[in-house]
Order: C-alpha cells, then sequence, then structure tokens
C-alpha cells in the first residue's frame, strides 16, 4: 500500500480539506485511492528517457495583447464588477472581506 | 407539427421559420410544456429557464417581424439549446452541481454561452452533470439523479449527462456540453446523440469552470452532424478572454460526396480490447465495414501507447483539478451556511471543502495533491506528462502516415445499471479509454450513432470518428457521409 493512515491526514492538510474521522469512508478512501495509484504503476514500464514532458495538446503560439484589461463589453464593467461583489460570502464596501490571515 | 420526434432537427425548424410556418413563441411553449412532463422521469435538467424563454421567444418574433422575409435568419434562430450547468449565463445560477456552489449567481456569461445567444438561441435551462464535470454517469451529482432517455434503470453517462439527455429526450435541439476526458462522447454514445469535442482552443473556455485547464473543452450535442456543425461553427473562433483559444478558420465544415470518399480511414488495433462488450465490438466493426464497401482506403494502424493513457490521464487531471478546484474556498464564492460566524482562515477552508465537496472531487482533489507533492511529483506527474508526449506522437505518427481521420469505438460497454459503478472509481474510470487519448492528444473528435439492431437490449451505441487538430471538417464531413447511409437504410 503507497499511502497509509498518517499520508492521507497529510493529504487532507495540504489540500485544507476537513479530515474524515468516520473510520468506514476512511477506510473506503484510503482502499479506492491506493487502488488508484496502483494502476499507476504500469506507467513504470514506459521507456521515457530522452521524452520531454508535454503540458498541453496543442502546438500553442503565445497571444500577445495591449497590457490593458480585457473586457466584451465596456459599458457593462461596472455592472459585472457590482455582480460579482454581490458573490462574495462577505464584503464591506465593495471590498472583499476576508478573516484575519495573521492571528 | 411534432417537435419532439427523434427526427426533428435545427435544419427542419430553420426551414420553418423562415417559412413563418411556426413561431418561436409557438415552438417555445411546446417545448417548456414537453420538458415538464418529459424530464419528471428524466431529470436531465437543475433549472428550467421558462418565463425568460418565452419572453425570448417573443422578442425573437417581433424581431422576424420586423425583417424583410427574404432575409437569412441568424444561425441559431429560435433554436432551444440547454447548457451544462459547468458554465456560466450572467444572472443565473451556476453550480457544478456542487453543493459548494448552491448559491452562486454568475457574474458573467462564458463566451460560447453568448455566442449562441447573439445567434438566435434560446437557452432553455441547466443541465445535470457530476460534480465539477467528474465521472461518467452524472451519479455524482449533489441535486440528484440524470436518467437515460432510452432506459430509466440506466444512467445517461457522463459527465454531461444532462445535455446528453435533454437532446436524446427532445427537450432541446442542441446542447453545450464539455469534454475533458470523453464527458461529451460518452453520453452521446450512452443517449445515441451526435457528440463532438472539438480540438482543444478551438471553442473559448471563458466561462466554463476549470477542471483539468490543458484537457478540457468546451462542445455540443446534437440530432444531426449538420445540427453539430451548424452549433459549432457557432460557438468556435478566437476569443480575447481566452488566451488558449485560437484563430484557426473554419469554413465549409461539410464536404460533398466526393471529397469525403477521398479520406484515408485508420483503425486501431489496440482499440479492441478484451473486456469489450461483444454487441459494441459488432457495431462498430459494422461502420468500419460500411465505410470499407463504399471504397474508402482503411488501413489498420498502431497507436501503441493508448493502453498508457489511463494511468496518464488520471495523474494529470487530479493535478490540475486540485489546482483549479482550490479557488472554491469560501471566501471568494459561496460559502456554506454551516460555517460558523467567527470561524478563522483555516478552519473556515477546512470546512468549506470537507462539507462542500461531493466523494469523487474529495478523492481526486487527494489525489491531484499527492501526485504534486514533494518526493512523488517526479514518479507521477512528471512521468505522465511524458507519456502523454508518447501519446500525441503515436497520433502524429498515424496522421504524418497519411491517415486522415482515425475510427474507434467511444465506449467498451453500453449504459450501464444506475449504481452499477458509482462505488468503484477505478471501474468507472476504464469507461473512458477510448475517449481519454484525444483529450490528452489536443484532437477533435466526433462521436456518433451506429444505427439500431447491435444492442441485446436496443440500447444506442455510438463510434468515434478522430480527426487532425482543427481539422473538424474531415470528422464531421464522414460523420454526415456514415449518416446519409443510415437515412437512406431506415
Amino acid at each position: 500500500m503507497i499511502l497509509d493512515d498518517a499520508a492521507l491526514d497529510h493529504l487532507f492538510d495540504l489540500a485544507r480539506i476537513e479530515r474524515e474521522k468516520d473510520p468506514l469512508r476512511r477506510h473506503k478512501l484510503l482502499a479506492d485511492l491506493s487502488k488508484i495509484l496502483e494502476h499507476f504503476e504500469e506507467l513504470r514500464q514506459v521507456n521515457t528517457d530522452k521524452v520531454a514532458p508535454l503540458s498541453g495538446g496543442t502546438f500553442l503560439t503565445n497571444q500577445v495583447r495591449p497590457d490593458q484589461g480585457a473586457v466584451r463589453d465596456p459599458s457593462d464593467v461596472s455592472a459585472q464588477r457590482d455582480a460579482a461583489i454581490r458573490q462574495f460570502p462577505d464584503a464591506e464596501r465593495g471590498f472583499l472581506k476576508v478573516p484575519p490571515v495573521f492571528e | 407539427m411534432n417537435f419532439f420526434e427523434t427526427e426533428y432537427t435545427i435544419e427542419k425548424l430553420r426551414d420553418a421559420y423562415q417559412r413563418r410556418a411556426v413561431t418561436v413563441s409557438g415552438v417555445m411553449r411546446q417545448f417548456f410544456d414537453y420538458i415538464k412532463t418529459r424530464d419528471a422521469s428524466v431529470g436531465a435538467f437543475l433549472e428550467v429557464f421558462e418565463k425568460e424563454g418565452m419572453e425570448r421567444a417573443a422578442a425573437l418574433d417581433a424581431q422576424q417581424d420586423a425583417m424583410d422575409p427574404l432575409a437569412v435568419l441568424p444561425p441559431l434562430f429560435g433554436v432551444p439549446v440547454a447548457i451544462k450547468d459547468n458554465m456560466l449565463y450572467a444572472g443565473h445560477r451556476a453550480t457544478a452541481a456542487s453543493k459548494i456552489l448552491e448559491g452562486y449567481v454568475s457574474a458573467y456569461t462564458a463566451t460560447a454561452v453568448q455566442k449562441l445567444i447573439d445567434a438566435g438561441a434560446v437557452i432553455v435551462g441547466r443541465t445535470n452533470l457530476d460534480e465539477f464535470a467528474m465521472g461518467s454517469s452524472t451519479e455524482y451529482s449533489a441535486f440528484g439523479v440524470t436518467r437515460n432517455p432510452h432506459d430509466p434503470d440506466k444512467v445517461p453517462g457522463g459527465s454531461s449527462g444532462g445535455s446528453a439527455a435533454a437532446v436524446a429526450g427532445n427537450m432541446a435541439l442542441a446542447s453545450l456540453g464539455s469534454d475533458t476526458g470523453g464527458s461529451i462522447r460518452q453520453p452521446a454514445s450512452f443517449c445515441g446523440a451526435v457528440g463532438l469535442k472539438p480540438t482543444y482552443g478551438s471553442v473559448s473556455r471563458y466561462g466554463l469552470m476549470a477542471l483539468a485547464s490543458s484537457l478540457d473543452q468546451i462542445g455540443s450535442f446534437a440530432k444531426t452532424v449538420r445540427d453539430a456543425a451548424r452549433v459549432f461553427s457557432v460557438i468556435a473562433g478566437p476569443d480575447p478572454l481566452d488566451a488558449t483559444s485560437t484563430p484557426y478558420p473554419h469554413e465549409n465544415l461539410l464536404l460533398e460526396g466526393a471529397a469525403v470518399k477521398k479520406k484515408v480511414l485508420g483503425v486501431p488495433r489496440e482499440y479492441f480490447v478484451d473486456g469489450m462488450d461483444g454487441s459494441v465490438e459488432a457495431a462498430v466493426r459494422s461502420a468500419i465495414d460500411r465505410f470499407q464497401k463504399d471504397g474508402f482506403v482503411v488501413k489498420e494502424i498502431s497507436l501503441p501507447h493508448t493502453r498508457y493513457a489511463l494511468s496518464c490521464y488520471y495523474i494529470i487531471l487530479p493535478a490540475e483539478a486540485s489546482a483549479n478546484l482550490a479557488r472554491f474556498d469560501g471566501v471568494r464564492y459561496s460559502r456554506l451556511d454551516t460555517i460558523p460566524a467567527q470561524a478563522g482562515l483555516m478552519e473556515l477552508y477546512r470546512k468549506q471543502k470537507g462539507e462542500g465537496y461531493g466523494d469523487e472531487p474529495r478523492r481526486r482533489i487527494l489525489l491531484g495533491t499527492f501526485v504534486l507533492s514533494s518526493g512523488y511529483y517526479d514518479a507521477y506527474y512528471a512521468k505522465a506528462q511524458k507519456v502523454r508526449r508518447l501519446i500525441l506522437d503515436d497520433f502524429e505518427k498515424v496522421f504524418n502516415d497519411g491517415v486522415d481521420a482515425i475510427l474507434t469505438p467511444v465506449t467498451p460497454t453500453t449504459a450501464f445499471a444506475i449504481g452499477e459503478k458509482k462505488d468503484d472509481p477505478l471501474s468507472m474510470y476504464l469507461s473512458d479509454i477510448f475517449t481519454i487519448p484525444v483529450n490528452l492528444a489536443g484532437l477533435p473528435a466526433l462521436s456518433l450513432p451506429i444505427g439500431s439492431g447491435f444492442s441485446k437490449e436496443n440500447m444506442p451505441i455510438n463510434f468515434q470518428i478522430i480527426g487532425k487538430h482543427f481539422d473538424e471538417q474531415t470528422i464531421l464531413s464522414l460523420g454526415e457521409y456514415y449518416e446519409t447511409y443510415l437515412k437512406g437504410r431506415a
């Protein structure tokens, strides 16, 4: 088994997800993840010496444009901003409100 | 006129509008009424936009009244189109079928959706999906199951299961889906619709909730290849708001018969594997035979790294997804009601994600976190990126050897039963083995009904036509060629 109990908690912490406490669900999650990771072992059979990694499927070229905000409809900017602000869980005077970062 | 016959298409509806035989209000009234009865047993929609749809219909009717009777109508004038609920539509809820976004309302509209609207479409509603497009059956939705329109005990496929079921159930004439590893092509096959996954970069992803940014692509479901080509020509094109979109010109998408027949077809031996359903293999072979009998050059080809695509994909996808989904942290978008008002930042993150994500997103975020973590990065993520290169090289080699398009199955089986694979993620993942390589290589592919008479339970079976980068023209033309043969047979 590649993953053990402690490693699972470490992953929960890295991903900022609350640790699963239910023992049955933990067991199932560990078993599922381990089975998937074991499946990945087959990649070891592939010789990738001298192969350059590929990060995307097409031959993308850089697209450059003036360093200005791009909007579809310039007349709509303030309405869009207001709509975005309305979706903030917590806002004050039009700013996104975040719980204290340094305590 | 019955709009809810399977035979009804965008082309036919356009013709009726052009002749003024029907009004948009009349057509949309019937569609919304039909959705009410039909969707009670299918569950394709998370929300139906009836009120505004009818207002829009009235506005379109007024627009047509003011037009010269001989003027050509906009390409999707008065066409009912559904959108997958991972695309933004300003002023409407967008949930990605996740509890974590349950109350979220879009602040802007996705480019692909805007292009539909600009082309005259009526957006009928947002459709169900696997949470954040992670899944192959739509069972991983936080908001209920979608059933296959051909058999209520079977899944519609996924992740764009709602969009596939909406079209196959005749509740819309087209719909948008997103395809990261097969999420348009596999449900198209399970439901018997035409599904187009365009080339990576040909349709703007602006306003699509990112799952895996190097793999995601917006595409469409339709009743016919001609309709699919029409929708593609509307949504394709460069967008200053998506730097990965490309200015490739897509004109004359459907070639005439003589030009189509010059296409050289490849059949990869690695796509006919043990464990594949006998009826699926027989059906796909019969489609290949049809091209051969009609005089096409059909070559056996090899794509030797196919068998590694699944592992490669399920490393790259969770890695990218774990980064993309980090933004749903309860600070920027919706926050769950259960989180205490005085929660500190770390407590907020942990509770929001712990309670907000369903099992599959949580599994994939943990998996992605693992393959990117210090000490494992090279063994998993870097390795997968190299294998991804080899998979692309396989395709490049075949295309460079003169093959114009590749014919394969879409899925190893027909639609499976609801509940059958839900608790076994690896077996769920295996239903994508024939669609995943296309996303890894960024290619376009069409999923197209083979015709009836192969499945014992009379469930639909599609085959897949894979093309070169930006060569949607070839796959759509071959698709229409096959479809014409089917119509002649019926």
